[in-house]
């Protein structure tokens, strides 16, 4: 086992090292000052705090709907369901599993964008809250996972003591399974943060991308949605092309942050 | 443990010189969004004419083109962006016309280019005779349309707020969606519910782009990273040949340079 484990510690380590690397020269004194803008547009701006808050808050909003609906339904299939609804949904959440962003992207520009842009014409219905609900409906199976499994670890005997005081089995799991259980439910929290923050294709189509402060119904940028849509058309060792690297880095390290928070959670 | 790796090394190396002949010829084509079908046509008929060749075509771009050529990540490029390529060798090979277009319930047939200009240069543009605010679509930095269209048309007002997609289809379906939306496609990209509007009176059809009336024609050119040899100049050379792109143009929008 030792020599694949070194072998992910080697990719990663590799992976780093490149971007570091690729992002060097726009991280020099002279350069600096570009990534401060809020707007990433080649090819004389390339701020990156624009992005960087696009991306928090895609992904806070995105949490923020797909949380709750993510833990209930783990809470539910991990101690509670049985039976043909409990396989039902359990089939429903595996088969969100494995849709592809594109398509999510697709079916949200579809049916989701011409409901905001009724609300908002101006903006096409674009902007970070269609990106965060088409994120929400990724990162549900994320979370359900997760918090179905903490719910699962959670020992027989201290629900089944619950129910020889008498409470009942929805109040026992809630105030004692989900009491137990609180550690592993935030984890599987913040382990959808991380899959949201790196998330790239449906945010592309979703966000509208033009280089302006983030707004929930105005078309704006985020790290990942700009790295998707100009990865492959910036010049090599063009400065365009270097700050780009540093945005990479930017959603490696939020990612990372967010998942060494969960583990210390664990 | 080690000598598993070493036999393992053994095996693949003594493996690798039949490995490498069994793999066919493959090239790699990738550029213009816009010029896509007719590269697409064109290869097709290249590989019924030459079976043994495998040929991977990917969109992506002209500025993809450029930047994967110079990478190295490509064999052919096609790019309809005016700036020069260093290093790279150019070849003129298609034109075809860019149309103005938007949704066909908003009722617009027709503009001006001064129109054009006044409307991407107003921080509240609004189309002429109704209070409908124009959403402009337009396509990321790199795109041949878009160096196209900003030299055409000049740039937007800096407080607007464009979306900004990196694939034909989704322009068309955006606009097609919006009423009030307004983006650049060729003319492969067409579709029943978008209108092609006449610039400065001129409707976009090949017979005016060939007689120079129709002011918004993209060029392509194939691009190389040197001289190439072998199946890249035979493929370079039947991609070039205007008879050939004059044939599989015409029916998709296309003519030769």
């Amino acid at each position: 086992m030792r020599p694949w484990s070194a072998l992910v510690v080697l990719v990663t380590g590799a992976l780093v090292a490149t971007l570091v690397h690729e992002a060097l020269p726009a991280l020099v004194p002279r350069a600096l000052p570009e990534l401060w803008g809020m707007a990433f547009s080649p090819p004389d701006r390339f701020g990156a705090l624009g992005p960087l808050t696009g991306s928090v808050a895609v992904a806070a909003l995105a949490l923020a709907l797909a949380g709750p609906v993510g833990v209930g339904a783990g809470i539910y299939l991990g101690s509670l369901a049985q039976g043909t609804w409990a396989r039902l949904l359990s089939g429903a959440i595996d088969t969100l599993t494995g849709v592809p962003a594109v398509v999510v992207g697709f079916l949200a520009t579809s049916f989701l964008l011409p409901v905001l842009r009724v609300v908002a014409p101006a903006g096409g219905g674009y902007g970070l809250l269609p990106a965060a609900v088409a994120l929400g409906v990724m990162v549900v199976p994320t979370v359900e996972g997760f918090a179905a499994d903490a719910m699962r670890a959670v020992p027989a005997d201290l629900v089944a003591g619950s129910l020889a005081l008498g409470a009942t089995l929805e109040a026992s799991v809630l105030g004692v399974g989900v009491a137990h259980a609180r550690r592993g439910l935030s984890q599987a929290v913040l382990l959808g943060t991380g899959r949201a923050l790196g998330e790239g294709m449906a945010v592309e189509m979703l966000v509208g991308n033009a280089p302006h402060p983030p707004a929930l119904l105005a078309p704006s940028q985020t790290l990942t949605s700009v790295l998707v849509q100009q990865f492959g058309l910036a010049q090599p060792r063009s400065l365009w092309a270097h700050a780009l690297a540093v945005l990479g880095i930017l959603v490696l390290a939020l990612a990372a942050g967010v998942s060494a928070l969960g583990a210390r959670r664990a | 443990m080690a000598w598993r790796w070493l036999l393992a090394a053994a095996v693949l190396g003594g493996l690798a010189p039949w490995l490498l002949r069994s793999v066919p010829v493959r090239i790699r084509v990738a550029g213009s969004t816009a010029f896509l079908p007719l590269v697409l046509r064109m290869v097709a008929a290249y590989r019924r004419e030459h079976p043994g060749v495998e040929i991977d075509v990917t969109g992506g771009g002209s500025g993809f083109a450029l930047a994967q050529l110079q990478r190295g990540v490509v064999d052919v490029g096609v790019s309809d962006l005016p700036r020069a390529a260093p290093r790279l060798v150019t070849r003129p090979w298609a034109r075809t016309p860019v149309l103005m277009v938007v949704a066909r319930r908003l009722g617009v047939t027709a503009i001006r280019r001064s129109a054009i200009r006044s409307l991407r240069g107003s921080s509240r543009p609004v189309w002429p005779g109704t209070r409908r605010p124009v959403i402009f679509v337009e396509r990321p930095y790199g795109s041949g349309t878009q160096a196209l269209v900003e030299r055409w048309a000049g740039p937007l007002n800096p407080r607007l707020r464009p979306v900004i997609l990196g694939a034909n289809g989704l322009v068309a379906q955006v606009v097609a969606a919006t009423a009030g939306a307004t983006g650049f496609l060729d003319a492969s990209d067409l579709r029943a519910d978008l209108v092609p509007l006449r610039l400065d009176g001129v409707t976009p059809t090949l017979a005016n782009v060939a007689a120079g009336r129709y002011p918004l024609v993209l060029t392509a050119r194939i691009l190389t990273r040197a001289r190439p040899g072998g199946e890249v100049r035979r493929l370079v050379r039947a991609l070039t040949s205007t008879r050939a792109v004059a044939a599989a143009g015409r029916p998709l929008g296309y003519l030769p340079p």
